[in-house]
């Protein structure tokens, strides 16, 4: 059996008298793409941040490649695990781009060539030549998002974490959010993405993973979780648009094969006319 | 905090700062120093026409900042050339019929060098002030090593100071919409509110700063990496000539 990159098991956290977190168990694989799904403060962000060892857990482990991370070793988590947080703004410190993306880097006590390359790959990457020497108050925000995951990029972190990383942004904007997830996952690096759009978690991600009142309710490839009515209940989700219509269609007599469903619009769109063209 | 715009835009902003940031205060030092009208009047005209022409800093830009010093200046520029007395003892004199109010030769002279010098000075601080970004004058102070704690606090106040001002922007819109501005008491109340609610966001947003500098392993150093804008042979030959010009004057005038 293929080793976890990244396992959780029986994971407990609480802030104070509350639990945010009780009895989560999760491994994830070497180039996954998993969604992390959930209403509002069902602990996905704790559960990030626990993951990522800025948080210490209460109970359970932390295993990376199978090692145990003990408490002391946290900042090793650090460098294995990087967080690309939902508001850039409370993510950027540097006074220009350049200097941002360095900052992990030279956390990570690299050489300064070493810094200088991966920050010069970083903005190659992202595409942030023009912007190198802006000041980040200066950005928009499809641009911050940008800075933002360039300095994680830098860290060359095994795995990364997004939290909600198309909110706030325009469709335009998002769009380029999601080539460079595509991107990131052709590049072989593994992914966690915090969503609440469901669209977008369907045809994106190839796992995934729902939470409720800090517990994993369900994990599993995007059609089965979209199935089962009582996690979307419990998850305040809603199904995505594209298996609405198909299981309509399928109602109606007018697709037979239920279980092909279409992964983005597009591809509905073109089923459905090739469909009418067999009709006429 | 608008003067850091135009220094981005600055064509002189690719010039090597600690090279700008000497220029500056040299000359600064020297127009102190050297007490002489020329020397203020010849570095006025020459650090002007190097922000406008040089770093291509629009001239409305420039004229307006330079406006506010300007308006201290010609208050204090008559209050040092005019002096009370109960006696007409100047060249020219007002009588304010208990008083007069003199202007003397001397009195009119001091006042006129005092002007120009503090203006000459500005000039010095402006050319670096439009042509270096603010971080830019962090890292000089870094490279003179001064200590590590005052840079950190400068790097993060120039990052956070904008965000402050954005949070409080973005309020004080909101509350203009729902008409908290509508009188003078009403506007009191408002700037209250928005002072104290600022406060509170400021420390919830502080534990999200926080927390997103230890996940990419903030160990109590905040470093960065700086770019090296190296300082070509022209212009440190440009800056000498500049100096050995201004001390020339200043060596022509005294004689």
């Amino acid at each position: 059996m293929k080793q976890p990159l990244l396992s959780v098991k029986n994971l407990y956290y609480s802030y104070g008298e509350k639990a945010a977190l009780s009895n989560v168990s999760l491994e994830i694989f070497q180039g996954e793409k998993i969604a992390v799904m959930g209403s509002n403060g069902a602990g996905k962000s704790t559960f990030f941040l626990n993951l990522n060892g800025v948080l210490k857990p209460d109970a359970g482990g932390i295993f990376f490649q199978g090692k145990k991370i003990e408490k002391k070793g946290l900042r090793e988590l650090r460098r294995r695990v990087g967080f690309v947080f939902q508001d850039a703004d409370s993510q950027i410190i540097a006074p220009t781009v350049a200097a941002e993306i360095s900052f992990g880097p030279m956390n990570l006590n690299l050489s300064g060539a070493e810094v200088e390359k991966r920050v010069e790959d970083s903005i190659a990457y992202m595409d942030l030549g023009d912007l190198r020497g802006r000041p980040p108050h200066y950005l928009s925000g499809g641009e911050k998002k940008r800075v933002s995951i360039a300095d994680i990029l830098a860290m060359e972190t095994e795995i990364m974490i997004f939290d909600e990383p198309m909110a706030a942004l325009d469709p335009v904007n998002s769009e380029n959010v999601e080539e460079i997830l595509n991107r990131l996952h052709r590049d072989g690096r593994t992914l966690l993405i915090a969503t609440h759009d469901v669209n977008f978690a369907y045809r994106y991600a190839d796992r995934i993973v729902v939470f409720s009142e800090g517990r994993i309710i369900a994990d599993g490839a995007p059609v089965e979780i979209f199935r089962e009515e009582e996690v979307l209940e419990r998850a305040h989700l809603k199904q995505p648009g594209a298996m609405i219509v198909w299981d309509a269609l399928c109602a109606a007599g007018i697709v037979s094969n239920r279980e092909a469903y279409p992964v983005t619009f597009e591809q509905a769109a073109e089923e459905i006319a090739r469909i009418g063209e067999g009709r006429s | 905090m608008q003067i850091d715009r135009y220094a981005y835009r600055s064509n002189v902003n690719s010039w090597n700062a600690g090279f700008k940031v000497l220029l500056s205060i040299g000359t600064l030092c020297m127009v102190i120093a050297f007490d002489e009208v020329m020397v203020s009047l010849f570095v006025i005209m020459s650090l002007g026409a190097f922000t406008l022409g040089v770093g291509k800093t629009p001239v409305r830009v420039y004229l307006r900042f330079m406006s506010v010093p300007l308006a201290f200046m010609i208050c204090s520029g008559i209050a040092i050339a005019a002096q009370f007395s109960s006696l007409p003892s100047g060249e020219w004199n007002i009588s304010a019929h208990f008083f007069y109010l003199c202007l003397t030769k001397s009195g009119i002279k001091l006042a006129v060098q005092v002007s120009v010098k503090a203006i000459a000075g500005m000039s010095a601080v402006y050319m670096m002030a439009f042509s270096t970004p603010m971080h830019e004058i962090i890292g000089v102070m870094q490279k003179i090593r001064l200590p590590g704690l005052l840079i950190e606090l400068m790097n993060l106040i120039y990052r956070y100071i904008f965000i402050l001002f954005d949070v409080a922007a973005e309020m004080q819109t909101a509350a203009r919409a729902r008409l908290g501005y509508q009188s003078f008491r009403k506007s009191l109340r408002t700037f209250a509110l928005i002072a104290g609610s600022l406060f509170v966001v400021s420390l919830r947003k502080a534990n999200a700063y926080y927390d997103a500098l230890l996940s990419r392993g903030y160990d109590g150093k905040i470093e960065f990496l700086t770019e090296k804008k190296r300082l070509k042979a022209w212009q440190a030959a440009g800056g000498a000539i500049y100096f050995t010009a201004v001390i020339l004057i200043w060596r022509f005038c005294k004689r």
